[in-house]
């Protein structure tokens, strides 16, 4: 298992870009999701998910529906639309982010 | 194939109990708490393991720590602290104070520019101009600044409405949305303290009649704005709390 603390600033682009692929996703679904995408690589820990969740909630770029699933409430989270557009511009952001590390960590790659 | 493990209805119960009892009095919560607690246990189950096992390792994930006790000389118990639980309600609350404060100033914004609303921004400041400033008519005064109070009271009809429908669940929603409208409050205790009365007074009269106008206008729009977040809210809460009824 990698070093969580790296992942820990990128939580929120996590969350809005599984949100862009999938529609509408409830907490427990999206711990399951990146668990599977990165072969148990990134534990994303309820503790750290739900916060994040709820900020972007607050911020207004995700948005709650409730249905009934076997006798409980669900919480699904989608994205609205300056979720959508929000998503964008922080992939980008990441991007940008991961090229410039890439070119601190191994420069000899670089091709510039 | 095999079929999938679900748990029963009086498993979820015992679960929603459980976090009752670690103080997570608000319903609107709680939906959430359990639903990823009951989906884990379901997981975990439908991977051999027991319910009570499924539990614990669920309710380690949210950061409580398990202790095993030794119970009246019996048997052990496992005790959970619960911490896990105290901090997720801490991190909530920040949010959701967020949230409607975002929410009120997207309603005050609506109200400075919407001409409708401007317009009765404009008169009301107009009228109290008149009774406040112009003319000193003690009852003129009273019937006005009582009509503007009473108007902002609207907000405690679904107070009452609650409490006669006895519905004793909290809602967490329904209290940050509330919380403005009662800061405001404040405003009118202020109007007390800066009386003038005697020489040490901070305002002479003229002054505190201006502050006076002011801080009644700026109730009302605290008020009027706030009185539109938490209908929305009401309205929302309480479908949700119906539907959660029905289960």
């Amino acid at each position: 298992m990698g070093n969580q603390k790296l992942y820990k600033g990128s939580l929120q682009t996590i969350i809005l870009k599984l949100l862009e692929q999938n529609d509408k996703m409830y907490g427990y679904e999206i711990t399951q999701k990146v668990k599977e995408l990165t072969k148990g690589e990134l534990k994303i820990t309820e503790g750290a998910l739900y916060p994040a969740l709820h900020k972007l909630e607050a911020d207004g770029l995700l948005d709650v529906e409730v249905a009934k699933v076997d006798n409980r409430l669900r919480k699904y989270y989608k994205l609205t639309e300056n979720g959508t557009k929000e998503t964008v511009s922080r992939l980008a952001e990441m991007e940008e982010f991961l090229r410039t590390m890439q070119t601190l960590v191994n420069p000899k790659f670089s091709l510039e | 194939m095999k079929k999938k493990i679900t748990l029963t209805k009086e498993q979820i119960t015992y679960i929603d109990n459980y976090l009752k009892y670690h103080k997570i009095k608000y319903w609107d919560v709680r939906i959430e708490l359990l639903d990823h607690i009951v989906s884990d246990v379901e997981d975990r189950m439908n991977k051999k393991m027991s319910f009570d096992d499924a539990l614990i390792e669920a309710h380690k994930s949210f950061g409580n720590s398990m202790k095993m006790f030794w119970n009246s000389g019996i048997e052990y118990s496992i005790f959970e602290n619960g911490q896990g639980y105290k901090d997720f309600l801490i991190e909530k609350r920040k949010q959701i104070n967020r949230k409607y404060r975002k929410l009120l100033n997207k309603e005050l914004k609506n109200f400075f520019t919407s001409i409708n609303t401007l317009l009765l921004f404009f008169f009301l400041a107009l009228i109290l101009y008149f009774v406040i400033i112009l003319n000193e008519n003690k009852v003129l005064q009273i019937t006005v600044l009582v009509g503007v109070f009473l108007y902002s009271m609207r907000v405690y009809l679904f107070t009452l409405r609650h409490w006669i429908q006895k519905k004793k669940e909290k809602s967490i929603n329904l209290e940050f949305a509330v919380n403005y409208i009662l800061l405001s409050m404040l405003l009118l205790n202020f109007l007390s303290l800066l009386k003038p009365e005697g020489d040490s007074s901070i305002l002479n009269l003229q002054q505190y009649h201006w502050f006076f106008l002011v801080s009644v206008l700026f109730f009302f729009v605290i008020n009027y704005c706030g009185y539109i977040v938490y209908k929305r809210t009401y309205k929302y809460f309480s479908n949700l709390y119906n539907k959660l009824e029905s289960i």
